[in-house]
């Protein structure tokens, strides 16, 4: 699938009653309160909350913007359409600096945007050594709905991968905590690793690449049977994020 | 190549005000991605422009001082200059340099090395970004592989810190680039 014609179906993930309910009281308003900021009656705010009336997808957005919910509490299922430069402006929407310069991108749930990367089978070198940079930066997104969906497209390896270096520069920066809860992912996924060879996200390698790939790659890539040369002092971009 | 007159934004209006504080002539030789977008087509874009040289040294340290990493260039537009100083790239590549959107400003000069040159400038590292702007120049350019190969060995083999490693670097690309 090229990076310009993505067609993936993505489960889309709404945003719940309880959620907006949490996000509400986060602020300690009143549904009264809440209500006015979201421009919607108490009254049907009340419904949504408790669950007799679905959050529409307008409300959602305006919520996500009233109570500043975090990109992780962005509903998933707005990326399936991303393509052609998408992911740059979507990475540079989440902050990511090697290309912040991009404004106005499309605003996606940091584990759809992941996962669609991850399921792209050309992406440009320079978004593919973006990729541990959503994990590290955004470590309390929705693993439960990403770890599906990656098995289910037998992205596993490719997933455990970009983990597992997100994980490595976690422990480079004496972030122990972090480091662990990413190693923990990559745990989970061990069990599921698949034999099949796969590149990472760059199916148009030579031949001569392929091969010279095998024998030039680091053991992590090997254990998780990926073509590729990304490694840890390729992530400069994550680290220079934390201090910004 | 690009015939245009002046780089896209964020870049023109990024070395419009780099130019603002320059009160001479000032020579950018650059590098890297940047000029393999703006000068030889190809579409992505990068964040920040290698160069590897500004000269005179007088006005360098000043436009550094403004244009680099975190300084306020940066955080206005949000891209940088990154200044080089590590790799290594084919001795009289100032023989062949070429000025990229002339007349665009009053001082800056917008120097650009020659495809060959880089695409040698990126042989050490030889990471996956830098493999792909090298097939694309081979490809669009286009290249003559048995210059890039002739060059490699009179200009730069004998600069590098481990040459043996760099002559099997260049055998792969020459295999890549002949597939």
């Amino acid at each position: 699938m090229s990076e310009g014609n993505i067609t993936n179906i993505v489960i889309i993930q709404k945003m719940t009653g309880e959620e907006l309910k949490i996000a509400r009281s986060a602020h300690h308003w009143t549904q009264v309160e809440a209500a006015k900021h979201l421009g919607v009656t108490q009254a049907y705010l009340s419904m949504v909350e408790r669950g007799s009336r679905p959050v529409s997808e307008e409300l959602a957005e305006t919520a996500l913007k009233v109570y500043a919910l975090p990109p992780t509490a962005r509903p998933m299922g707005h990326g399936k359409l991303l393509g052609g430069g998408g992911f740059q402006s979507a990475l540079g929407e989440l902050g990511y600096p090697g290309f912040a310069y991009l404004r106005g991108g499309l605003q996606l749930n940091p584990a759809e945007l992941l996962f669609l990367a991850l399921d792209t089978e050309e992406l440009d070198a320079r978004v593919t050594e973006a990729l541990p940079w959503i994990p590290f930066q955004f470590p309390e997104m929705d693993w439960e709905w990403l770890i599906v969906e990656v098995k289910l497209r037998d992205r596993q390896n490719r997933m455990a991968f970009v983990v597992q270096l997100a994980g490595a520069v976690a422990e480079a920066e004496g972030d122990s905590s972090r480091a662990g809860s990413l190693g923990s992912k990559v745990s989970k996924l061990e069990r599921s690793r698949l034999a099949m060879e796969d590149t990472l996200c760059k199916a148009s390698l030579s031949e001569a690449e392929r091969r010279w790939l095998r024998s030039h790659r680091t053991k992590t890539a090997a254990h998780w049977n990926l073509l590729t040369d990304l490694k840890v002092e390729d992530l400069k971009h994550v680290y220079e994020n934390t201090s910004s | 190549m690009s015939t245009k007159t002046h780089p896209p934004e964020p870049w023109h209006s990024f070395f419009h005000d780099l130019d603002d504080a320059a009160d001479t002539v000032v020579r950018l030789d650059c590098i890297g991605g940047f000029v393999v977008t703006q000068m030889y087509g190809l579409e992505r874009s990068t964040a920040d422009i290698d160069v590897i040289e500004i000269a005179p040294r007088t006005a360098s340290d000043r436009l550094m001082d403004l244009a680099l990493q975190g300084r306020p260039l940066h955080k206005k537009h949000r891209i940088y200059l990154d200044r080089v100083a590590v790799a290594s790239i084919p001795e009289n590549y100032e023989d062949r340099l070429v000025e990229m959107f002339p007349g665009a400003y009053r001082y800056l000069r917008l120097m650009a090395l020659d495809p060959y040159d880089i695409a040698l400038s990126k042989l050490e590292r030889n990471n996956q970004k830098d493999r792909d702007d090298v097939r694309f120049l081979a490809h669009s350019i286009p290249l003559d592989l048995s210059v890039l190969e002739e060059r490699y060995k009179a200009e730069l083999r004998w600069q590098l810190g481990r040459p043996d490693r760099e002559d099997l670097t260049m055998r792969l690309w020459l295999e890549m680039l002949h597939e």
